[in-house]
C-alpha cells in the first residue's frame, strides 16, 4: 500500500500522464533560454529517492516522470547555484505546490542531487513566453540576500 | 486554427517586417565596445547572462573573456561576432533589436525594440529599460540601461506588446505608423500594446508568404530530418495546410523543391511531371491533415506545447 501523500500515489491517481505537454514544453522552454541544463541519470535519481521515497525507488517511472514527482522539469546550473523549475499553468495551484515541495522529505533529495533551490514557475496557459523572461527573473532572484530554497515565480 | 508563434518567431516577424521596409540596422553593436561598455557600466546583468548564453554560444564566455582583456577571439566570423553582440544586448538591455528611421526633421533615429507577447510582464520591462527594477525591489542593477543605451548610440527604447497569432498580427502600415509616431516624439521609452487591433490593422500574413514561395519553403522545411525529398515536401506541405495557406500558395511554394526542379531539368522544362509530382504531394498532405485532425477532435483534450 502507498504511503499517504506519497507522489507516486498522486501519479498513479492520474494516470501517470499529468501534463506531459508540459514537460516537453518546460524542456524546451529551458533550452531556448539558454542555461546550462543537468541531465541526470534515472539511477542517479533513484539513489537519491531512495531514502525518502521507497515507492518511487521500486515505480518503474521514467526518467521525466520520476523528477516530475519530485518537483522538478527541468535542472538549470547558473553556477553559483543549481536551480529546479517546476511549472505549472494552474495558479490555484501554485502556492499548494510550493507547500507540498518544500517538505524536508523533497528538500532532501534535493539536496543529494545538488540543487540549492526550486522555483514552482507559475505560468500562464497561454505559455507565451520569450527566452528572457526566466533571465528578469534570476537577475531578481539573485539580488535576494537571503534566498529561499523554494519560491513561487509568478512569469 | 494556425499554430502560435514562440517568443523567437515574433522576433524575427518583427525583423522580417523592418527589413522589407528598409528600417533593420542589421548591426546596431560592435561586439568589443558593447562587452566593455557592460562590464563598466551593467556587470550585475552581465555575470548573469553570461550564464544564459551556453546553449547557443557555448564559448561565449571565453569571447566574453578575452574581449575584456584584449585578446582577439580566433576563429570567430563578422556575423557569428555580430549574432553574440546581439544576444547579449537582448539580455542585459532589453534589445532584441535596433531600426534605424528618420524624422520629419530629417534626422537619424536609432531605435531600439523589445517585442513581447506576456502581458503580465510589460510593464516590467518598461520600467527595466528606464532603468528601474520592479516595484517590490531596491535593485540598482537595471540603473545604468539609459546610460548604456545612449552610450551604444541608440535614442530610444519601444516596448512592443504583440499577439502570438500569425493573423493577429499588426500590419506593416501599422507598425510603422506606431514606429514613426514614436520617432517624432519627445519620448525616449514607450510600450505600445499591439494587441486586440480592428481587422483593417491587422497583417495579411498568408498573403504576404505567399508572394514569396522561397521563403516559405524555408520556413516550412525547417527543422525537418530527413534525406528523402518527398518526406521534406510532405511535411513542408503538411505544415502550410496547417497554416490554411491555400491549395495554390503551397502548389507555389512546391515549386522551390529540389526534387520539383530536378524533373524540370530532366524534362527539358516540360512541367507537366513537376507538376503532378507537387499535386500529388499536396493530396497526400491534405488527406494526412484531414485525418490528424479528426483524430484529434476524438481525443481527450490536452494541452499542446506552445514554444
Amino acid at each position: 500500500m502507498l504511503l499517504k501523500d506519497s507522489p507516486l500515489q498522486e501519479i498513479e491517481e492520474d494516470g501517470n500522464d499529468r501534463n506531459p505537454p508540459l514537460i516537453e514544453w518546460m524542456k524546451e522552454y529551458a533550452e531556448e533560454a539558454g542555461p546550462k541544463i543537468l541531465l541526470p541519470t534515472l539511477e542517479e535519481i533513484k539513489q537519491a529517492v531512495k531514502d525518502e521515497f521507497p515507492e518511487l525507488y521500486a515505480s518503474d517511472l521514467d526518467l521525466d516522470h520520476l523528477l516530475e514527482a519530485l518537483g522538478i522539469h527541468v535542472i538549470a546550473d547558473y553556477r553559483e547555484f543549481k536551480i529546479a523549475w517546476f511549472g505549472t499553468t494552474d495558479g490555484a495551484t501554485v502556492d499548494e505546490l510550493l507547500s507540498k515541495f518544500q517538505d524536508q522529505k523533497y528538500s532532501r533529495v534535493r539536496k543529494k542531487l545538488c540543487i540549492d533551490h526550486l522555483w514552482v514557475l507559475n505560468l500562464q496557459p497561454d505559455l507565451g513566453y520569450s527566452r528572457n523572461d526566466i533571465f528578469e527573473a534570476l537577475v531578481d532572484f539573485s539580488e535576494i540576500d537571503e534566498k529561499p530554497e523554494c519560491v513561487i515565480i509568478d512569469l | 486554427m494556425s499554430r502560435r508563434l514562440n517568443g523567437a518567431e515574433l522576433e524575427e516577424w518583427f525583423k522580417d517586417v523592418a527589413r522589407k521596409a528598409g528600417i533593420l540596422n542589421e548591426t546596431p553593436f560592435e561586439l568589443e565596445k558593447t562587452v566593455r561598455l557592460f562590464d563598466e557600466k551593467l556587470n550585475h546583468r552581465l555575470s548573469w547572462a553570461r550564464t544564459s548564453i551556453h546553449k547557443y554560444f557555448p564559448d561565449g564566455e571565453d569571447w566574453i573573456d578575452r574581449t575584456l582583456h584584449r585578446r582577439a577571439i580566433p576563429n570567430i566570423s563578422a556575423q557569428l561576432k555580430h549574432e553574440f553582440a546581439n544576444r547579449l544586448a537582448d539580455l542585459v538591455i532589453g534589445i532584441d533589436l535596433v531600426l534605424q528611421v528618420k524624422n520629419t526633421g530629417g534626422n537619424t533615429v536609432q531605435i531600439a525594440v523589445d517585442v513581447t507577447s506576456n502581458d503580465r510582464e510589460v510593464d516590467n520591462k518598461l520600467r527595466k529599460v528606464r532603468g528601474f527594477s520592479l516595484p517590490s525591489s531596491a535593485s540598482k542593477a537595471n540603473k545604468n540601461i539609459p546610460l548604456v543605451r545612449e552610450e551604444l548610440g541608440i535614442d530610444k527604447h519601444l516596448v512592443v506588446l504583440l499577439e502570438r497569432t500569425p493573423g493577429r498580427l499588426p500590419s506593416t502600415e501599422k507598425l510603422l505608423d506606431v514606429i514613426y509616431a514614436f520617432a517624432e516624439s519627445t519620448s525616449l521609452t514607450r510600450k505600445v500594446d499591439l494587441t486586440n487591433l480592428d481587422t483593417k490593422d491587422r497583417t495579411n500574413w498568408r498573403q504576404v508568404e505567399a508572394a514569396d514561395p522561397a521563403r516559405m519553403w524555408q520556413k516550412y522545411t525547417q527543422g525537418i530530418n530527413s534525406k528523402a525529398s518527398s518526406v521534406v515536401a510532405l511535411e513542408a506541405a503538411k505544415r502550410a495546410f496547417k497554416d490554411n495557406h491555400s491549395l495554390e500558395a503551397i502548389l507555389n511554394m512546391l515549386t522551390e523543391d529540389p526534387q520539383y526542379r530536378q524533373f524540370l531539368r530532366r524534362d527539358s522544362g516540360d512541367r507537366k511531371a513537376a507538376d503532378t509530382y507537387a499535386q500529388s504531394i499536396c493530396t497526400g498532405a491534405e488527406t494526412a491533415v484531414a485525418s490528424e485532425s479528426s483524430e484529434q477532435s476524438q481525443a481527450p483534450r490536452v494541452q499542446g506545447p506552445q514554444l
